[in-house]
């Protein structure tokens, strides 16, 4: 059976959508519960994530609400109209598994979907591009290749075209953009999202003890 | 004392302190040259040596003026104050020392009552516990002179004790007066603080309400006589044109719905104007932007806007651009699904490359400046 998912949003059209692309998914993800308020998801604990709208009420951005999720242990994917680096980096400190804009469609939700569900590593490119360009001094520290990397992918959307024009393989391409996701796993505010993010790195050698 | 974490007063502290300490430093110097000068002038042969009387009634006046300079300036004492008030209690100490014991909280005795009103000027916008302990600690040093040159008959310590009690619950009633003023001032500063923050989150709802109305009108244009159409039949949805239409629609929908941009720009809108032409064609154009970016010279913004020029002009159907601020570059990027060719340009700092691989063409151009 696939996973399962609850969707968080207060536009029908979003929700409409995002359950015609998890209906249409292979395997299917399943989409136990959907609404414009949080406790949708609060009150549905088998669902493996969450598609969390940041933006439920006109105003400020639902950073408690988010917070809330995280610590009740929701591998929250963040699919939201606020296209700025800040608001995607926070949510990444808060502890979601990954955030979209919601110029992003299927092509990059499903995947992060089925990522978060195994608590591995998803940046869209939008996301990639965020971290490329961040110079906050708090911030992880990246290396000039993956800086490169992931303003490519940023550029591109193509795992193929990163690779091509660094001369690596996709592989390696996933796997520096997957490195920078775990550098700021490991950094701010823990969480249980969070760690289970490294800890699922390790497992797979994305990342070595040495690297943390 | 106090305390090193001290808040700076805030300017409309500072306003409405003004007229009280304009007459805290007033009562000061009519007491120092009116009472206390006539007094010195007819006592002077009590201090030993006789200088010592004028001397600290002179450093008394000095403290005064200063401070009235700095009420005339708006300012307060700040770091000097507490060695300036230690300073003021040591004077005290000395001119009461010097003084013949018999003159102790005498007429002669300059500084008994007025170092008091000296620490009420120093501490003008500060916690009062300073102030307090000073005043305590000056009257119980007096307290153990009288004590110890054997003035302790009644009528000395009821004397003593009287003026003491009276000058110094004047000087702190003056005191808390300016605390109780500066308390007031804060408040209202906070108060219309927080009005000028609600005032501002207004206007901002406003102006996010009217641009997302904005938008609703456009996705009104763009979208609904489509919808429209493909409802009553008018439009297949089988026929290709109807589908590039719904394509066209469907990526100003989502640039609408992204907010995008975390720095608009000239640079950001002469992209656009360039996505707007290729749109025009029928190619599906997805934009981001991001980081943030320094103001290009001019002939380098040229060469970033050619070179997306031409990769959009080899668009057939989709096309993805970005603009990136990364480490002071600033990088503009096309992928297409034709094949550009790129106008070769010779400018300082720009580079240009193309990559290819399944189908895709992707052109970047970058400012990076040596320096």
């Amino acid at each position: 059976m696939g996973p399962s998912i609850v969707i968080v949003d207060d536009h029908p059209a979003i929700v409409a959508g995002v359950r015609a692309w998890c209906a249409r998914a292979e395997p299917e993800i399943r989409v136990l519960a959907s609404g414009p308020r949080t406790e949708v998801a609060l009150d549905e604990p088998a669902a493996d994530a969450v598609v969390f709208d940041l933006q439920l009420t006109p105003g400020a951005p639902a950073f408690g609400d988010l917070t809330r999720l995280v610590d009740a242990g929701r591998r929250v994917v963040v699919y939201s109209q606020h296209a700025d680096s800040d608001t995607a980096l926070r949510c990444l400190e808060l502890g979601a598994a990954t955030y979209l804009t919601k110029a992003e469609g299927p092509e990059h939700l499903i995947p992060a979907l089925r990522a978060a569900v195994q608590d591995r590593p998803y940046t869209p490119p939008v996301l990639g591009g965020a971290m490329a360009a961040d110079p906050g001094p708090d911030r992880p520290v990246l290396s000039e290749r993956e800086r490169e990397v992931l303003l490519a992918w940023f550029e591109s959307d193509s795992k193929q075209l990163v690779a091509e024009r660094f001369h690596l393989s996709v592989k390696t391409v996933d796997t520096y953009i997957g490195r920078v996701r775990i550098k700021y796993a490991d950094a701010g505010r823990p969480a249980t999202t969070k760690a289970a993010l490294v800890a699922r790195a390790l497992q797979d050698g994305l990342i070595d003890l040495a690297g943390l | 004392m106090s305390g090193p974490a001290e808040e700076a007063p805030c300017d409309l502290e500072v306003r409405l302190l003004r007229g009280l300490r304009i007459a805290q430093t007033v009562i000061t110097l009519v007491i120092l040259v009116g009472l206390g000068l006539p007094n010195l002038l007819a006592g002077a042969s009590a201090f030993h040596p006789a200088w010592a009387g004028p001397l600290g009634w002179g450093l008394f006046v000095l403290v005064a003026a200063v401070d009235a300079v700095l009420v005339a300036r708006h300012r307060f004492w700040g770091r000097a104050r507490v060695p300036v008030a230690l300073g003021v209690l040591a004077l005290a100490v000395l001119t009461a020392l010097a003084l013949d014991p018999a003159q102790v909280a005498g007429p002669p005795h300059v500084g008994y009552g007025v170092v008091g009103w000296i620490w009420v000027l120093l501490f003008a916008g500060a916690r009062l516990r300073g102030l307090v302990v000073l005043i305590a600690v000056h009257l119980l040093f007096l307290l153990g002179l009288l004590v110890a040159s054997g003035r302790t008959d009644r009528i000395t310590l009821v004397a003593f004790a009287v003026t003491a009690v009276g000058v110094t619950s004047f000087q702190l009633a003056v005191a808390l007066a300016g605390s109780a003023l500066r308390r007031v001032a804060r408040q209202a500063a906070e108060a219309a603080e927080s009005e000028a923050r609600a005032r501002t989150a207004e206007e901002v709802a406003r102006t996010v309400h009217a641009d997302r109305e904005a938008r609703y009108a456009e996705l009104r244009a763009v979208a609904l006589p489509l919808l429209q159409g493909i409802g009553d039949g008018t439009l297949a949805p089988a026929d290709p044109e109807v589908q590039q239409a719904a394509a066209r629609a469907a990526a100003r929908l989502r640039r609408m719905f992204a907010e995008e941009g975390d720095a608009g720009d000239a640079l950001a809108g002469e992209l656009a104007a360039l996505i707007d032409i290729a749109e025009r064609r029928g190619v599906v154009v997805r934009y981001s932007e991001r980081g943030r970016r320094p103001v290009l010279p001019p002939d380098a913004a040229g060469a970033l806007l050619a070179s997306a020029e031409a990769a959009l002009h080899a668009a057939r159907a989709a096309a993805r651009v970005t603009l990136a601020g990364v480490g002071g570059a600033v990088v503009v990027g096309v992928v297409t699904d034709g094949a550009a060719r790129v106008p070769v340009q010779d400018v300082a700092d720009v580079g240009t490359s193309t990559v290819e691989a399944g189908g895709a063409t992707w052109v970047e151009a970058r400012w990076a400046p040596r320096s």
